[in-house]
């Protein structure tokens, strides 16, 4: 999403302040810095707030922006951090809670198992990413979509890369528990178990 | 033993183990559920991206004016010279303008005047309406739909010819354009003071 190619015109302009110029490159990127901030924060206001945030940031610090790398990944970082510091402020807790605390197991009961067609398919992924703890979130998004490495992660979340593995195992269990209903064992393990 | 969530994730990523590799090549379950994460994974790429709210540019506008780099607006020689060079442009004009034509063409002169003569009335009407219409908007009450109607039906059309009015002003190629321009301006706001005239008298009664 954040591979928008760059124009350096555009950026040249936009660096000596002209709004115009500003404004081409919010409009190319204000779709996946705001998708980001959604994916990885609860409440939509935190999102517009994070989409903001790093717009101001940008733009403000577009002339230390040295070009080595594309517009994207560097615009990307700045997001991400945003909405990390959000998360970290509430103390990085990574227990899987729902939206509102409700009794997942409970809420579980007659859903229909992860296999209608791909509209359904989706709005049930998007559903059950959505009732992921946003530690969970952030590293799913950030390691399954945004494609960061373990590594970078940790350094981001400021944890060690341990702690972003075991979040991704744990959080795809739930997926994988909110989907279909199973346990959040490995099917392996279950196989195991009723050998 | 079946590897971990962990390792299968690891084998995903093309980070995991020979051993692991080797026991899933062999365990079809956990190789189903290798795809099943890749599965997930490109579900999760998948997702329609969102948009932002279309204000929010508008939001952040204001705050990005306050802190743009100096060199973005003009520093205080800069603004000097500037306001400098427009006002010697501005004396510069007055003075070409107040100046006689020297090398105009007669005819193309009496042309002009003949054209200012025209106009010159009905910008003066249309003045003179315009303030009537001012007086009539500020004393606006309630409206019946059908006056409200012939109000904004009014106006489109002394918007319209308000737009071809800018794109002729400074063309006097086109003298029988703009004097029929002008007029077609008057006979409208006529018609709107009218309007507005007879709503306030019937508010009245």
């Amino acid at each position: 999403m954040f591979d928008v190619p760059d124009d350096p015109l555009v950026i040249a302009r936009a660096r000596k302040g002209d709004l115009a110029a500003m404004e081409a490159l919010y409009r190319s990127y204000e779709e996946p810095v705001y998708t980001l901030g959604r994916r990885l924060l609860r409440r939509p206001e935190e999102a517009e707030e994070v989409l903001q945030e790093t717009f101001l940031e940008v733009l403000k610090s577009l002339r230390g922006f040295r070009g080595d790398g594309p517009l994207g990944l560097w615009i990307r970082k700045i997001a991400v951090n945003k909405a990390l510091m959000r998360i970290r402020a509430r103390g990085l807790r990574a227990e899987d809670a729902g939206p509102d605390g409700a009794n997942l197991s409970e809420e579980r009961a007659g859903r229909p198992a992860f296999k209608a067609g791909a509209l359904v398919e989706r709005l049930h992924l998007e559903a059950a990413f959505g009732r992921l703890s946003e530690v969970a979130r952030a590293v799913v998004w950030l390691h399954d979509v945004e494609g960061f490495t373990h590594d970078e992660i940790a350094q981001m979340m400021k944890k060690t890369p341990s702690f972003s593995k075991s979040q991704l195992a744990r959080a795809h269990a739930r997926l994988r528990n909110y989907l279909t209903g199973e346990h959040e064992e490995s099917p392996c393990i279950q196989a195991t178990k009723t050998s | 033993m079946h590897p971990s969530d962990e390792n299968l994730l690891a084998l995903r990523d093309g980070e995991a183990s020979e051993e692991v590799a080797a026991h899933v090549s062999q365990c079809p379950r956990c190789a189903s559920e290798v795809e099943r994460l890749r599965g997930m994974a490109q579900g999760l790429r998948e997702l329609p991206s969102l948009r932002p709210p279309s204000d929010a540019w508008c939001a952040l506008r204001p705050a990005l004016r306050e802190g743009l780099p100096e060199s973005a607006g003009l520093s205080a020689v800069g603004a000097v010279w500037a306001a400098l060079m427009v006002l010697m442009l501005g004396v510069s004009f007055f003075v070409l303008m107040r100046q006689p034509a020297i090398h105009e063409d007669p005819a193309v002169a009496r042309q002009r005047l003949a054209l200012r003569e025209k106009l010159e009335p009905l910008q003066a009407r249309s003045r003179s309406l315009e303030s009537a219409l001012a007086e009539y908007r500020v004393k606006q009450g309630v409206q019946s739909g059908t006056t409200a109607g012939t109000i904004a039906y009014l106006e489109d059309g002394l918007a319209i010819v308000d737009l071809q009015l800018s794109l002729f002003q400074d063309d006097d190629t086109e003298p029988d354009t703009l004097v029929r321009l002008w007029q077609e301006r008057v006979k409208l706001l006529s018609a709107l003071v009218e309007v507005n005239a007879t709503r306030g008298a019937m508010a009245q009664i």
